[in-house]
């Protein structure tokens, strides 16, 4: 069974990845953007968009691709997420954008090894104009780079609050 | 009874409601006339409910309601007649008559109108009670009872949702103006550009008035909320064989809605402790020399723009040495003897603190303390527990007045403007260039004779680079019963910041806690001062050595 989708290509460290359009709400020009001190390396900062603060990130750090977010991204893919059960939207950074395609990811197309990305962030593999693109599960490969996962306090008041359940 | 020839659908909701706020300012009346038994307008409350009850039911062809309303009138006229005493068992008896129409007049709505077995028998209580109790002497008439709403104002009700895109729109337009204003200062001196100040300065003042308005409009009184409490102490006590009332204090002091809908948990919590742990059982008290009845009091008032709420037992206090155990226990610390009593109460805030365990070995005072602290810290607020042994502890929580807005000092470090929640600030002194290191991490400047620690931003964020001219400005803040400071570069004045939360991915950023979009449009983090002192705290604790390690 294979399932079909629309996935935004974008290009980062000269590899492709597919993005699911149903997360993509915008495309935006890089914004002046304000460092956040404490947030992890993948992190470029906040942007205001039109009045709302937006975390941008960079998409080939989050995906291990480079160490450091490079300073002049080109493009930034706005994205609508759910972490934790609440709703919310990033920037993602990239270096280009290629085009929106129907894309369709086969069940067990996504090797154990050899891609750059880890595969449990991915959908699957998919084949473009030649080349690989991989289907990125936003959501799992965003989950690991927010403050909650690496937040031992966050840990420790999850804690918490199960054992308020029990008492 | 005859079924009434109306359409029954179209009034029955309206009928529910208002028997649920009937029964509501019943109850909270039977609880304030155990205080004041003699009070002639809280009897006149509750007599009038239970009519307005009567009639209504009776009218809308409701039996069940209608007859056990009866009764109960007939047992309050004779308490309204001074024939009767409203002793505690008198008004434990009419608060579960409360409950029993809480339950019974949906029931009969809903087609069951026929009295219970346990309806009888509450009834047969009630005119036992009319019958049977011996003449009581009334006391001496309490204070007058507040004067109850008498005229009817014109109102309305709005959903929240509502006021709170109008403040956010309000925010904007803040936003908007300050862009507006730069633009116009930049422009050459024309006589045009000094009519586009006039016009902005008028815009300024109406725009000043507006959001005070709104922000108006968002001030609850805190009275309905803290009120429904008596009711919890009362039935709580029962529950844990104690003797305690609560007392109000502040009923009238002003909040914003949000800020009150979110501590009405917190503060549940913190009444059961205080009765469940707190307040000793009745014999306890005697042998101690106390009263046998407990005082617990819930009060709030405003205190340099921000919202305090007290609450005070006159119970045991908190134990020090079970939570000094307790801690030694979790291996949070080995040496408690040089901690003072504040540092050693603190640790029931901590997470952690409450488990199983901690709930028979600590007076129980830890459970849930940390859930209580982190929901008052969800708002911005500040927690704080002083505590003597056998005479009582107060909580303190201190709460900003609205969620939205906040008054905030702008100080400038590297390439990057942060905002100081101005409450926090204390003043803001000079620090020129020196012959102490500008590197290193924290340092102590001289403030009038007392030695005043301070963080260094630039360093505490890794910002990197240096002041220029290695000038740099020491805002000082309230820390606690201390002071400390934070070293910036630059002074940029005071700004009302709206708040903009960072969103999902960003919680629990170390020292900042949420930010704000600033008249250039660029976004600026708000700091969360005591959080980064407490860090510097624990850099320090940490020793040197090891920091230098981990960093």
């Amino acid at each position: 069974m294979s399932k079909s989708a629309l996935y935004l290509i974008v290009r980062v460290e000269e590899q492709h990845i597919g993005l699911p359009v149903a997360n993509v709400r915008e495309i935006f020009e890089p914004l002046v953007t304000t460092r956040v001190p404490g947030a992890p390396p993948a992190f470029r900062g906040v942007v205001n968009l039109r009045g709302s603060v937006v975390p941008v990130l960079d998409l080939g750090a989050v995906l291990g691709l480079r160490q450091t977010p490079i300073a002049a991204a080109r493009c930034v893919v706005l994205l609508e997420i759910v972490v934790d059960g609440e709703r919310t939207s990033v920037g993602l950074a990239c270096d280009a954008i290629d085009e929106v395609a129907v894309l369709s990811a086969e069940e067990g197309s996504a090797p154990s090894f050899g891609t750059r990305v880890p595969p449990q962030q991915l959908f699957g593999l998919a084949h473009s104009r030649g080349a690989h693109v991989l289907l990125l599960d936003v959501e799992q490969a965003l989950a690991n780079v927010g403050m909650r996962a690496a937040s031992r306090v966050a840990a420790a008041i999850r804690s918490a609050e199960r054992s308020a359940e029990l008492d | 009874m005859s079924a009434p020839d109306f359409d029954r659908a179209l009034v029955m909701p309206t009928f529910l409601a208002e028997t649920d706020e009937g029964l509501h300012a019943m109850e909270e009346s039977l609880v304030r006339l155990e205080s004041a038994p003699a009070d002639d307008e809280t009897l006149n409350v509750i007599f009038r409910a239970v009519h307005t009850l009567k009639g209504n039911a009776a009218a809308l062809g409701l039996a069940a309601p209608a007859d056990f309303s009866h009764g109960l009138e007939d047992l309050l006229d004779r308490l309204r007649g001074g024939v009767l005493t409203a002793t505690p068992d008198l008004i434990s008896l009419l608060l579960e008559c409360v409950d029993t129409l809480r339950v019974m007049v949906p029931e009969s709505v809903a087609g069951r109108d026929t009295l219970r077995a346990a309806n009888h028998k509450l009834l047969a209580r009630l005119s036992a009670s009319a019958e049977g109790q011996a003449l009581g002497l009334r006391s001496e008439p309490a204070a007058a009872a507040e004067a109850l709403g008498t005229v009817a104002a014109r109102t309305l009700r709005v959903d929240v949702s509502k006021l709170d895109r109008m403040l956010n729109l309000s925010g904007e337009i803040s936003i908007a103006r300050g862009r507006l204003s730069a633009l116009i200062e930049t422009r050459k001196a024309s006589p045009a550009r000094e009519a586009a100040l006039d016009a902005l300065r008028e815009l300024n003042e109406l725009f000043v008035d507006l959001q005070q308005e709104i922000t108006g409009i968002r001030m609850v009184p805190v009275g309905p909320t803290f009120r429904p409490f008596l009711r919890t102490v009362r039935d709580a006590a029962a529950v844990y064989a104690k003797q305690a009332r609560l007392v109000l204090e502040g009923e009238e002091v002003e909040v914003d809605t949000s800020v009150i809908e979110l501590i009405r948990d917190p503060l549940t919590h913190l009444i059961r402790n205080a009765l469940d742990h707190g307040i000793e059982p009745p014999e306890t008290r005697r042998a101690l020399g106390k009263p046998a009845l407990g005082h617990i009091t819930l009060r709030a008032r405003h205190d340099a723009g921000r919202i305090v709420i007290q609450l005070s037992d006159d119970g045991a206090g908190l134990n020090r040495e079970r939570i000094v155990a307790r801690a030694r226990t979790l291996g949070w610390i080995s040496d408690a003897a040089r901690m003072s009593d504040a540092d050693v109460y603190r640790l029931v805030f901590e997470p952690g603190f409450t488990t199983a365990d901690a709930v028979t070995a600590l007076s129980g005072r830890g459970i849930g303390m940390d859930v209580v602290r982190r929901n008052v810290e969800a708002l911005r607020g500040t927690v704080d527990v002083e505590s003597r042994a056998g005479v009582g502890a107060t909580v303190t929580i201190r709460l900003p007045l609205t969620l939205a807005i906040i008054r905030g000092f702008l100080v400038g470090v590297a390439d990057e403007t942060f905002v100081i929640p101005l409450d926090t600030v204390s003043e803001c002194i000079d620090h020129g260039p020196g012959d102490d290191a500008r590197d290193e991490h924290s340092g102590i400047v001289q403030l009038r004779g007392e030695a005043v620690p301070f963080l260094r931003l630039r360093r505490a964020f890794e910002l990197g680079g240096r002041p220029a001219g290695g000038r740099e400005s020491i805002v000082v803040l309230r820390h606690g019963e201390r002071r400390a400071g934070l070293a910036v570069d630059s002074l940029l004045g005071e700004c009302e910041a709206v708040i903009k939360p960072l969103g999902a991915l960003l919680t629990n950023l170390p020292g900042i806690s949420s930010a704000t979009i600033l008249a250039s449009g660029r976004v600026a983090l708000i700091l969360e001062p005591a959080v980064l002192l407490e860090s510097a705290e624990a850099r320090a604790r940490a020793g040197v050595e090891r920091v230098r390690g981990t960093s």
